[in-house]
């Protein structure tokens, strides 16, 4: 599969191409992780393989447990798996260290998380503009009030994460995964800490953006609507992937 | 890279987060600056003045013409040389005459600083580098106006008459001496030869004047020490004003003190705000690592924000300090009389450095720990910095400590007591939780639920409890620290001139007189005075070896050793004395001596061992029966040597009294000395004036320093309460979800508070108690009275104020609906 699409070679994820509209394409293979825990090996992960094609969109699903976490966590090269790869347009990204890898997240990856994980010392635009900046970007300010004003914030941007109800959190946090013009949204239970129907809303604007914008999107969920509207499911159940 | 770490700061600063941290440092730098500015500024002027008071780089002074020519060596060494000769004597008018301090001056006077003078007393005055001319004398104030004589009029002296030609405002050269007190007649040398005063046998100081580069000086003191005869002495400006030298040495000390319990302090709460700034970062960095930013590039993020932010406690805190050290000054400058110089642009650097310094070295071992947080913690909250060693980071930090310890402490003694006494109480607080902490929390379930949350919350922040204890341990040690050593200070200062304390000596009273005076001065409402006698005696042999110069090297004791007594006669102890060993005269006990036990040990006198002295040619001789501690500084007559009463009824004597005489009945003695006329008044009024003044305005310099570190031990005491308030905030969320009331968790607040300020403020009190005691021995030099009031500020004051910095720092925790509560993080 390394090297399928030669012609996307200058355009890699390792090339520091000019954000370039293109998705990107996932492989997994015979990814697996153990930690030592005490005397024993836990295997969280246990040889899982399967791909993303260019702009499809994955859920994963599975009890709490599972080893979802610690699969997109991977996938995002926040950690570093016992055994085997993940390509991101062919290119291993454990070739790469970890600066390596955080260089490869700040041009192409936007993230999601449950927790939000907004800062509460910054206002909400603070919050948005944070990638930008460190993506040494001129009109940060600007980029950043557009996307807050996409997910209906444009009067809250002076507000702090405490002054914000979770949902309009998790909508910041949306207009800073997508500020960045991501061609892979991880999103870790975007909806886990929310009532349904303001998660409702949230998957709502989630796969609004993503049609606007366009990127692989890899969604870590328990929530079998968000499940449902993304294209292909992958249930993963004691570190295996049980069903594709 | 610049641009954006900026960017952050600012943000950070409308967080509020790094507020404390701001202050801190600030705080810090502003006591170690105020106290670095000023104390330059007393150097200099000190350095500058005392040779102004000196008139010269070194003197040799004399009782006699120098034997050798010392003066021709000096000029060939290329060194500035004049001389002076100062005496007691009659200056007359037609109508009056006054005993005067006569002084004559070569061409030169002074080689340091200049003499003021004014075209009529009162008036203006200004510097002036001439002397009177042929014929001409000038005189100060006083002289003019007891002898009634105005500028252009005429003045006796001896077998000359002199014009006076101006009024004497300032002279530099005046030590605290008898004669230095008496109104002054200046003269120059070739004038005081045709008085005809100056002949064999009269009492004349001589003194021999020299200057020029510090080297040049130096060598000639090398040179001519050895060459020195009996009453000739090398003179420099640590002998000139001893008593104004030592209340500014004691006021630096304390300053010196304050400044480094500042820096204690400071670090503390750099320490206690870091370690908050940086926990709250773990986030930021997890968050800004999956965004991809490099750790290289996100730590010197980190580390410009820090520098930028110590850059700015640095300049805030060095203003700060300068505009502290203008107060300062302007408290003393008048009454020092110093005209202190400018201060040295030196501390602004200093302060600037201090500032960032302290933050860089405390960031370093968080900062370190920060970049050991992993990435992952985006998805598991739960990961933390891995655990690792920063010891040689923590080692960076201990060290810079130190050495700004050692800095502002000016002297290795200070600095060692004061870090000793810091790890002492670390450690203290740190066993103190071990040993309490642990028994009382198993007693936690009969209690009451709020005191039960309170003391199991405690136990549960295990390490950070015992930070916290530690800090607050400091922060309150250096409160009442400062506050026991304050008062030894003060006291001291206040009893060196007591109210009431003598302020009239009288000499020259004859046997025969002492009857007749004492009742005069009864009759004039000055009752209940003593007169003592006075006897000139040189001390020629200990133990039957004979006194020789050169068996004693010190300085000190070679002046003494070649110096003339003046031995009393005394029935009882006097008061401002203390028997140190042996015992008083038995009684019909006729013979022996009472040694001051200062100059016993300085000549080597034991107790038992036999003196004997040369009384105008006759010989007197006993032992010593007792040494006495003498309070020098009471303004009493004192006597170094005295006799049973009647020992020395054979020899010729005169009596000597003081006694204290409120400014406006000063008339009175106009009176006596009219009633007897060869009395000779002294009035050490004035002087006693200037002393009160200086330490009055010295307390108020050590009181202006001493509210900076109160300041800043609050300030510590605050970051310590705050520096978990994320983690008590879920804490209180969650406890209120599972049902807590609101009075519950007040009274566990107020238990905990309570209960932390109780073991710190017992640790305090305790480690203050023993360094109070400690440093009045053996830094400060000071009678130390021991104030148990001091338990009761620690424990009860400790309670209280960190139950009230509690409240502060939680106040509005109680407040927030728990759900918000849950959700800050
Ligand atoms: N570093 C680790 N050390 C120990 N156990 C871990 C570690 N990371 C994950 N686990 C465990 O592996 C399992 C899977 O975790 P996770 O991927 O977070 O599951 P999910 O997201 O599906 O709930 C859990 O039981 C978790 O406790
Ligand atoms: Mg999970």
């Amino acid at each position: 599969m390394v090297g399928e699409a030669p012609a996307l070679a200058s355009n890699g994820p390792l090339s520091n191409n000019k954000r370039q509209k293109t998705f990107m394409r996932i492989d997994i293979e015979n990814l697996g992780k153990s930690v030592q825990v005490g005397e024993d090996a836990l295997h969280i992960l246990a040889d899982v393989s399967f791909s993303v094609n260019p702009g499809e969109s994955v859920a994963i699903v599975g009890s709490s447990g599972s080893g979802k976490s610690t699969l997109l966590g991977l996938i995002a090269g926040l950690d570093v798996p016992s055994f085997g790869r993940v390509l991101l347009d062919g290119e291993n990204l454990f070739d790469l260290d970890e600066d390596g890898r955080a260089a490869l997240r700040g041009r192409g990856m936007g993230f999601v998380f449950q927790s939000f994980q907004l800062l509460p010392g910054l206002t909400a635009l603070e919050n948005v503009m944070l990638p930008l900046e460190l993506a040494g970007q001129a009109n940060a300010a600007e980029v950043a009030r557009g996307h807050l004003e996409q997910v209906g914030l444009g009067e809250r941007v002076r507000h702090r994460p405490a002054q914000l109800s979770g949902g309009e959190q998790q909508r910041v946090a949306l207009a800073r995964a997508f500020a960045v013009a991501p061609r892979i949204l991880l999103a870790d239970e975007p909806t886990g800490n929310l009532d349904v129907h303001t998660g409702a809303q949230i998957i709502e604007l989630l796969f609004e953006l993503n049609r606007a914008q366009g990127a692989t999107l890899v969604v870590v969920t328990h929530d079998p609507a968000l499940a449902a509207l993304c294209q292909r499911q992958l249930r993963l159940e004691a570190g295996r992937v049980v069903a594709n | 890279m610049l641009p954006l770490s900026l960017r952050f700061l600012a943000r950070e600063w409308r967080a509020g987060e790094i507020r404390v941290l701001l202050l801190a440092v600030a705080l810090a730098v502003a006591s170690l600056t105020a106290v670095a500015f000023f104390g330059d500024r007393v150097k200099q002027a000190l350095g500058r003045e005392a040779n102004t008071l000196l008139a010269a780089d070194l003197a040799i002074a004399s009782d006699h013409p120098l034997a050798y020519d010392f003066a021709e060596e000096a000029r060939q060494r290329g060194l500035q040389v004049s001389s002076s000769a100062a005496f007691l004597s009659m200056a007359q008018t037609g109508k009056k005459n006054l005993l005067a301090g006569i002084k004559g001056v070569d061409a030169g006077y002074p080689l340091r600083g200049s003499l003021r003078v004014a075209p009529a007393p009162f008036a203006e005055d200004a510097p002036t580098r001439a002397l009177p001319g042929p014929g001409q004398v000038w005189l100060d104030s006083r002289a003019a106006s007891e002898l009634g004589v105005r500028v252009g009029g005429e003045v006796e002296l001896g077998a000359a008459r002199f014009m006076v030609a101006a009024i004497l405002t300032f002279e530099g050269e005046r030590g605290g001496n008898f004669m230095a007190l008496a109104p002054r007649v200046l003269l120059t040398a070739a004038d005081l030869n045709k008085t005809g005063l100056v002949q064999e046998g009269s009492r004349v100081s001589y003194r021999l004047l020299i200057a020029g580069a510090d080297q040049d000086v130096a060598d000639f003191r090398d040179w001519c020490e050895p060459l020195l005869a009996r009453g000739e002495k090398l003179e420099d400006v640590r002998d000139a004003r001893p008593e104004l030298r030592q209340i500014l040495d004691k006021a630096r000390r304390y300053l010196g003190l304050a400044a480094v319990l500042t820096v204690v302090l400071a670090a503390a709460a750099t320490h206690m705000a870091l370690r908050r700034y940086v926990q709250r970062h773990f986030d930021q960095y997890a968050l800004m690592r999956c965004f991809g930013a490099s750790q290289r590039r996100l730590l010197s993020l980190y580390f410009l924000q820090l520098a930028g932010l110590g850059l700015a406690a640095g300049l805030l805190g060095t203003a700060l300090g300068w505009v502290t050290q203008l107060a300062l000054a302007n408290l003393l400058g008048g009454v020092l009389r110093l005209g202190l110089p400018a201060a040295s642009w030196q501390p602004f650097g200093l302060g600037i450095l201090a500032g960032v310094a302290l933050i860089l070295a405390f960031a370093l071992p968080p900062l370190l720990r920060l970049a050991r947080v992993p990435t992952l913690r985006v998805l598991r909250r739960d990961l933390g910095p891995v655990a690792g060693g920063a010891w040689l980071a923590h080692l960076v930090g201990l060290a810079l400590v130190a050495g700004l310890i050692w800095w502002q402490a000016g002297e290795t003694r200070l600095a060692l007591i004061v870090s000793g006494g810091v790890l002492g109480v670390m450690a203290l607080a740190a066993a103190l939780i071990q040993a309490v902490l642990w028994p009382l929390a198993r007693l936690a379930r009969h209690l009451p639920p709020g005191p039960r949350l309170g003391l199991l919350g405690l136990r549960q922040r295990g390490w950070e409890t015992t930070l916290q204890a530690m800090a607050l341990s400091l922060g309150l040690l250096a409160l009442l620290l400062l506050t026991l050593v304050r008062g030894d200070l003060l006291d001291a200062w206040r009893n060196q001139v007591p109210e009431g304390a003598p302020n009239r000596f009288v000499i020259n009273i004859q046997p025969r007189q002492v009857a007749p005076v004492q009742a005069w001065l009864a009759s004039h409402e000055v009752p209940n005075v003593m007169l003592y006698p006075m006897i000139r005696a040189r001390l020629t042999a200990i133990e039957g070896r004979a006194v020789r110069l050169e068996d004693y090297p010190e300085g000190r004791a070679r002046n003494l050793a070649e110096r003339e007594f003046n031995l009393s006669e005394l029935s009882t102890l006097p008061p401002s004395n203390e028997l140190e060993a042996g015992h008083w005269w038995w009684p019909g006990q006729t013979s022996g001596f009472t040694v001051e036990s200062g100059i016993a040990k300085t000549l080597n006198i034991h107790l038992g061992d036999k003196l004997d002295f040369d009384v105008g040619g006759l010989p007197l001789s006993g032992h010593v029966s007792s040494l006495r501690k003498v309070e020098w500084d009471s303004f009493r007559v004192n006597f170094f040597v005295a006799t049973p009463p009647g020992a020395m009824s054979a020899m010729p004597k005169s009596y000597i009294t003081s006694f204290h005489l409120p400014p406006q009945r000063g008339a009175v003695l106009a009176d006596l000395v009219a009633a007897f006329p060869n009395l000779t008044v002294i009035d050490v009024a004035q002087m006693l004036n200037e002393l009160r003044g200086l330490t009055d305005r010295v307390s108020q310099a050590v009181q202006l320093v001493f509210l900076f570190s109160l300041g800043v031990g609050v300030l510590v005491m605050l970051a310590a309460l705050y520096s978990r308030r994320a983690e008590r905030a879920r804490e209180i969320g969650l406890w209120r979800t599972l049902g807590a009331s609101k009075r519950t968790l007040r009274a566990a607040l107020a238990s905990e508070f309570a209960l932390l300020g109780l073991l710190a403020g017992l640790v305090a009190a305790g480690a203050a108690s023993v360094l109070a005691w400690v440093l009045a021995n053996k830094v400060f030099d000071l009678p130390h009275t021991p104030d148990p009031w001091i338990w009761l500020f620690g424990l009860g004051g400790g309670m209280l104020l960190v139950l009230l910095a509690g409240w502060f720092a939680t106040r509005d925790l109680l407040d927030e609906p728990p759900l918000m509560a849950l959700r800050m993080e």
